[in-house]
C-alpha cells in the first residue's frame, strides 16, 4: 500500500480521541426500575435534552463562526505595492540593458526559447520576451510573445511574435517593490482555483486527501487506514485528516491536542463541507497552508511559495517543482529546500512516485523528473522592500484615504510611480559620488550624507527617492524629513517675483551690486556678502542670477517685497512657514529636498504647479478599483515670466555656476538648474530640469557640521550623474506668443548690436525690451542710419 | 509732404544701407553671442501642429471610447497614461480638459485647457477648442465675463495665454 509510504501532515489523532469515544455508548445503560432508578432516568433525559439543547446551541456557534470566516474577508492580506509598469512603444528611449535590468527586477529568466511567460532571449539589439501579462486598475493586459528591436538605445519596433504584426504598446507588469504586512506578520498572496496549475490539485490530493471529492469532511476509511498503518509501524506514521479538517484546524483552532479540539474540528469541518462546495473549501486550502518561514514573515498559501522559493508564478512551475511545493506541506521547516536540500529532494521525489502510481505522470517522465536538481532561487525574494524611502512617501501619502489598519490587513493593491530604473540610477550616482567625493576632499570615508527626489516633468509623478547614502536602511528619511536652509535655491523664486512684473523688470533691468546694509525689525545690522567678497557694480539681472550673486538679488528682494517673495514661492509650492525677514532672500529658510523639488517642478512645468504624487491607483483585493491620484494642474505663474527665468537658469548651466555640467553632460543634452551653497558651507544643493526630468540632491551632514562643499562642487556631481545616465530629453523651453529675442549690451542693459563687446541674446516678453541703443550701437553711423530708416517704416 | 513714391524710395535708400552695414560691419569681437535664440524649443524645431505618435494614438482611441460609454474616470486615466508617453503632445491636455469639464470639475478643465493652449502653438483650431472649453469651464464657475472674454479669444485670438 503506498499510503504507508507517504507519511503526511495529517493531524495524528491522538489516542485520546481513539479511546474517549466509548464512554458515550456505556451510558446507554438505564431504564431500571426502582424510584431512585426512576429518579435518576428522569435526570438523565433531562440532561439528554439540556445536552442537546447546548449541542445544538454550540453546533449553531460553531456554524456562525465558520460562516463569518468564509463570507468576508477570509485573511488579513497584507497590502502590495508595485512599481510603475514599463511601457514598451517603438520611438521609447531604453536601452536593452535597461529592459534586461527590468526583466530581471521581475524575475524572467533568460532562456533559449522565450515560448512561455516569464523568460526572455536576448540576440543583438532584438529581445524577444514572453509577458506574463498583469490586472492592471484600468484592465488587463494579456499575456504577450513579443519581438522589441533596438538601435542606439531606443525601442524602433516592437511586434507580436507570431503573427510578425507592430504593437502600439505593450506594458510590462510592474515590478513587486514593497508589502505592507499584517501585525501577525502572516504573508499570502491569493490564488483562484481556476490559475491553480492541474497537476497541482491532483497531487495534493494523492498526498494529502485523496478521497477528498467523495467525503463529507471526515473520512472514516482514512482513519481507519490510518490508524492500521500506525499500529503496524510502532509509531505514528500517518494521520486521517481531510483536507478540510486541516483547512479547519488552521482557520479556527489551536494546535493544541485536545479531544475538545478533535469534536470542534469535525464538526466544524461537517459545518464547512455542508455550507460549501468543494472547490470552494479547496481553493481555501491552497491559499491557507503554510508552506515556509522568512524571518518572521510567515509564507501562507501555493502561490506566494511559489514566488518564494521559484521566483515563478504558478502557473509557470514545472512539474517537479510541483511535487517539491505539494510535499512541503507535510513539514516546511523539515523538509525545507533551502535548509535540508536532501530531505527536500527525496520528499519531493516520493511524492513523484506517488504520482507515477496513481498513472498521473508516466513513468519514464517520472524517472526523469527525478533526475532534475531541485530549481529553487538561490535567496528568496525578500519580503524587505529595497526602496524604504519611497516606501515611505506612499505610506505618508495614502494616510488621507487609508488608515494603518487597512494598509495592513485590506489585501490593497497599490500602483506607484517609482521607477526602478531611475531609483537604481540614482543610487549609483549616489554611491559612486560620495565615495569620490570623500576620497578627493579627505573627508573620512561615510561621513556624507545625503537626500535625492527625482520626478517626471510634466506630471510630477515622483521616480526615485533617496533617503541616504545608504538607500536599503529604513530610517532617517532625508528627502522627506530634513528641514535645511537652501541658500542660492531661493533666488529663482526672488527673480520669477520681478519678471512677473514686466513693466518693471526684464532679464536686462541693471541690479546694484554695491554693498548694501539695512536695519532689520530687531534692530541688527544686515550686511548680504558675494560667496566671492567681492561687489560687482551694475548687473543685469540675468547675470546677477546666472552667477549667483547675492547682494544684487537681495536689493532686488527687497524691492519686490518680501511677502511678495513669499507669496510667489507658496504659489510654487513652498510649504506655508516661511519666516518673513531678509535673510530669507538668500536662502536662510529651511526645506526638505521633497519641498525645493515641488518649488522647480512648478518652474519646470512652465509654472504649472501639480503636486508631487508617488501613487497613481489603489484596488481593492478582488481587482476592483478603490482609488485614484488624478494629475491635477494650477497655474501658478505667468508662463512668459518663467520662460524668461528659465531661459537665464539654463544660462547658469552654460556660463553660470553650474557651468561644470558642460564637461559632464552630453553637448546635446540642455538643462537649467541652479546651484544652492550655505554659511560655513554646511549644505551642498542642487536642482535642474531636463524636458523629462527634474531632480534635486543634497548633500550634507546630519549634524550640520560644515562639509566644505558648495552646490557645484558637491551636490552638482551627484545630479549630472543621474541626469547623464537617465534616458531623458533635452530642455523644452515652450516659448510662449509675443516672445521676442534681442541682443543686449550687458554693461547697460540697452540694445546691442552683435559686435558690441559685451552683447547677449536675452529674451523679452514683447514690449518690454529696452528701447535705447548701447553707446556701442550710436558709435556706427551707418547703424544708426539703418536704424532710422526702420523708425520711418514703422 | 512727401508722396508714398518717395517713402517707398527712401525705405530702398535704407535698405540698402543696411545691407551695406552688414558687409561693412566692424569685425567681431572676441566674445562672440550665440545665434538666436539659445535655448532649445519645441515650436522651433518643427512649426506645424505635430501627429502624435502612434502609442498616444492608440491611448486617445482607448480614451475616446471609454468616454463614449461614460466612463469619464476611466478615459481620463487613459489620456494620463498617454501623458506620461508625450507630455508636449497638446492634443491630450485638450482631451483631459474636456473630460474634467464634463465631470464638472471647471478648475482642473481651464487649467488643462491653458495647458494645451501653451503647448499648441501653431495649432489654431486646437486653441480655438481650448477657448470654448475655458469659456464653458468659467460659465460653470459662474464667471459670465470671464467666459464672454475667452469666447472672443475662440473667436479672434491667435491663442496666446
Amino acid at each position: 500500500m503506498t499510503r504507508r509510504q507517504i507519511p503526511t501532515t495529517k493531524r495524528r489523532h491522538s489516542k485520546r480521541y481513539l479511546t474517549k469515544r466509548k464512554p458515550a455508548r456505556a451510558t446507554r445503560r438505564g431504564g431500571m426500575l426502582g424510584p431512585f432508578r426512576r429518579w435518576s432516568l428522569m435526570a438523565v433525559w433531562v440532561l439528554a435534552l439540556v445536552s442537546t439543547l447546548c449541542g445544538l446551541a454550540y453546533t449553531a456557534y460553531l456554524d456562525h463562526r465558520v460562516r463569518d470566516r468564509f463570507e468576508g474577508a477570509r485573511w488579513e492580506l497584507p497590502a502590495r505595492v508595485f512599481a510603475r509598469p514599463l511601457e514598451l512603444y517603438a520611438g521609447k528611449a531604453l536601452s536593452p540593458e535597461a529592459l534586461v535590468e527590468e526583466l530581471k527586477l521581475l524575475h524572467y529568466e533568460a532562456a533559449q526559447t522565450e515560448a512561455v511567460p516569464g523568460r526572455y532571449r536576448q540576440q543583438g539589439d532584438t529581445i524577444a520576451l514572453h509577458t506574463r501579462g498583469f490586472p492592471f486598475w484600468d484592465a488587463i493586459e494579456p499575456a504577450r510573445h513579443v519581438r522589441i528591436d533596438f538601435r542606439a538605445d531606443r525601442v524602433t519596433g516592437l511586434f507580436a511574435v507570431q503573427s510578425n504584426a507592430p504593437l502600439d504598446l505593450v506594458r510590462l507588469e510592474p515590478v513587486a517593490i514593497a508589502n505592507i504586512y499584517p501585525t501577525h506578520l502572516e504573508d499570502r498572496l491569493i490564488a483562484r482555483l481556476e490559475d491553480v496549475p492541474p497537476l497541482l490539485v491532483k497531487a495534493l490530493l494523492v498526498v494529502e486527501d485523496a478521497d477528498f471529492y467523495s467525503h463529507r469532511g471526515l473520512d472514516f476509511g482514512a482513519v481507519a487506514r490510518a490508524m492500521l498503518a500506525n499500529l503496524k509501524a510502532g509509531q505514528i506514521v500517518q494521520g486521517g485528516s481531510t483536507l478540510t479538517q486541516q483547512l479547519v484546524k488552521n482557520l479556527f483552532l489551536s494546535s493544541e491536542r485536545s479531544i475538545w479540539r478533535k469534536v470542534n474540528e469535525a464538526l466544524m469541518a461537517g459545518l464547512l463541507e455542508w455550507h460549501y462546495s468543494k472547490d470552494e473549501i479547496l481553493e481555501t486550502y491552497i491559499n491557507e497552508v503554510y508552506l515556509g518561514q522568512d524571518g518572521a514573515r510567515a509564507i501562507h498559501g501555493f502561490a506566494l511559495a511559489s514566488q518564494f522559493y521559484f521566483k515563478r508564478r504558478l502557473s509557470e512551475l514545472e512539474p517537479e517543482q510541483i511535487a517539491l511545493l505539494v510535499g512541503l506541506v507535510k513539514g516546511p521547516s523539515y523538509y525545507g529546500p533551502r535548509q535540508n536540500p536532501e530531505r527536500a529532494k527525496a520528499r519531493r521525489d516520493l511524492v513523484l512516485s506517488e504520482l507515477e502510481e496513481q498513472e498521473i505522470l508516466s513513468a519514464g517522465a517520472a524517472a526523469e523528473l527525478r533526475t532534475r536538481p531541485l530549481g529553487v532561487a538561490d535567496k528568496a525574494p525578500s519580503g524587505v522592500t529595497p526602496f524604504p524611502a519611497f516606501l515611505e512617501l506612499v505610506r505618508h501619502q495614502l494616510q488621507d484615504h487609508y488608515p494603518e489598519e487597512a494598509l495592513r490587513s485590506a489585501g490593497l493593491v497599490i500602483f506607484t510611480s517609482l521607477d526602478p530604473l531611475v531609483q537604481i540610477e540614482a543610487e549609483r550616482a549616489v554611491a559612486g559620488q560620495l565615495k569620490e567625493l570623500e576620497a578627493s576632499r579627505g573627508l573620512p570615508a561615510g561621513s556624507l550624507q545625503t537626500a535625492v527626489v527625482v520626478t517626471a516633468v510634466e506630471t510630477g509623478e515622483v521616480l526615485a527617492l533617496v533617503g541616504g547614502r545608504d538607500p536599503r536602511l529604513e530610517g532617517y528619511n532625508r528627502a522627506l524629513d530634513a528641514k535645511r536652509p537652501i541658500g542660492s535655491l531661493v533666488k529663482p523664486v526672488i527673480y520669477l517675483t520681478a519678471l512677473s512684473r514686466p513693466r518693471e523688470y526684464s532679464l536686462a533691468t541693471l541690479l546694484d551690486d554695491q554693498p548694501l546694509s539695512i536695519r532689520t525689525s530687531d534692530d541688527k545690522t544686515w550686511s548680504p556678502q558675494n560667496y566671492d567678497r567681492k561687489y560687482h557694480g551694475r548687473v543685469t539681472l540675468r547675470d546677477s542670477l546666472v552667477a549667483s550673486y547675492n547682494v544684487s538679488t537681495a536689493r532686488l528682494g527687497l524691492a519686490v517685497g518680501i511677502d511678495e517673495v513669499i507669496a510667489t514661492a507658496q504659489r510654487l509650492g513652498a510649504p506655508r512657514d516661511l519666516p518673513h525677514y531678509p535673510s530669507l532672500l538668500l536662502g536662510a529658510v529651511e526645506m526638505t529636498p521633497m519641498e525645493v523639488g515641488q518649488i522647480y517642478q512648478s518652474l519646470a512645468a512652465s509654472g504649472y504647479r501639480t503636486p508631487l504624487i508617488a501613487i497613481r491607483e489603489v484596488m481593492g483585493p478582488d481587482g476592483e478599483p478603490l482609488t485614484r491620484y488624478p494629475l491635477k494642474l494650477t497655474q501658478a505663474a505667468d508662463p512668459r515670466a518663467v520662460y524668461l527665468l528659465n531661459a537665464a537658469l539654463y544660462e547658469v548651466t552654460r556660463q553660470g555656476t553650474a557651468r561644470a555640467l558642460q564637461s559632464r553632460l552630453p553637448a546635446h543634452l540642455k538643462v537649467a538648474g541652479k546651484t544652492g551653497s550655505t554659511d560655513d558651507l554646511r549644505d551642498s544643493w542642487f536642482a535642474g530640469f531636463s524636458g523629462e526630468h527634474l531632480a534635486v540632491v543634497w548633500i550634507g551632514h546630519d549634524d550640520n557640521k560644515s562639509i566644505g562643499l558648495t552646490g557645484s562642487n558637491g551636490a552638482l556631481l551627484v545630479w549630472a550623474d543621474i541626469m547623464r545616465d537617465l534616458p531623458t530629453r533635452p530642455l523644452n523651453l515652450n516659448t510662449p506668443d509675443d516672445m521676442e529675442w534681442l541682443l543686449i549690451d550687458t554693461q547697460n542693459g540697452l540694445l546691442a548690436a552683435d559686435y558690441c563687446a559685451h552683447a547677449q541674446w536675452m529674451p523679452f516678453i514683447k514690449g518690454t525690451a529696452p528701447t535705447a541703443s548701447a553707446p556701442c550701437v550710436r558709435s556706427n553711423p551707418v547703424q544708426s542710419a539703418g536704424d532710422w530708416f526702420r523708425g520711418l517704416l514703422n | 509732404m512727401p508722396g508714398p513714391h518717395l517713402v517707398r524710395g527712401i525705405a530702398a535708400a535704407g535698405l540698402f544701407l543696411i545691407c551695406l552695414h552688414g558687409c561693412v560691419a566692424p569685425p567681431k569681437t572676441d566674445t562672440p553671442a550665440p545665434p538666436p535664440p539659445p535655448v532649445p524649443t519645441a515650436q522651433e524645431q518643427s512649426e506645424a501642429p505635430q501627429p502624435s505618435a502612434a502609442p498616444v494614438v492608440a491611448l486617445i482611441k482607448k480614451a475616446q471610447g471609454e468616454r463614449r460609454e461614460g466612463r469619464l474616470e476611466q478615459a481620463a486615466a487613459s489620456v494620463e497614461r498617454a501623458l506620461r508617453i508625450d507630455p508636449y503632445d497638446s492634443k491630450l491636455w485638450n482631451l483631459l480638459a474636456a473630460i474634467r469639464l464634463q465631470q464638472g470639475n471647471a478648475a482642473q478643465a481651464e487649467a488643462m485647457a491653458s495647458k494645451s493652449n501653451s503647448l499648441a502653438r501653431n495649432d489654431r483650431r486646437l486653441q480655438r477648442e481650448n477657448w470654448l472649453i475655458i469659456a464653458q469651464a468659467r460659465r460653470q464657475r459662474g464667471d459670465e465675463d470671464g467666459a464672454r472674454e475667452a469666447e472672443q479669444r475662440a473667436r479672434t485670438d491667435d491663442g496666446a495665454t
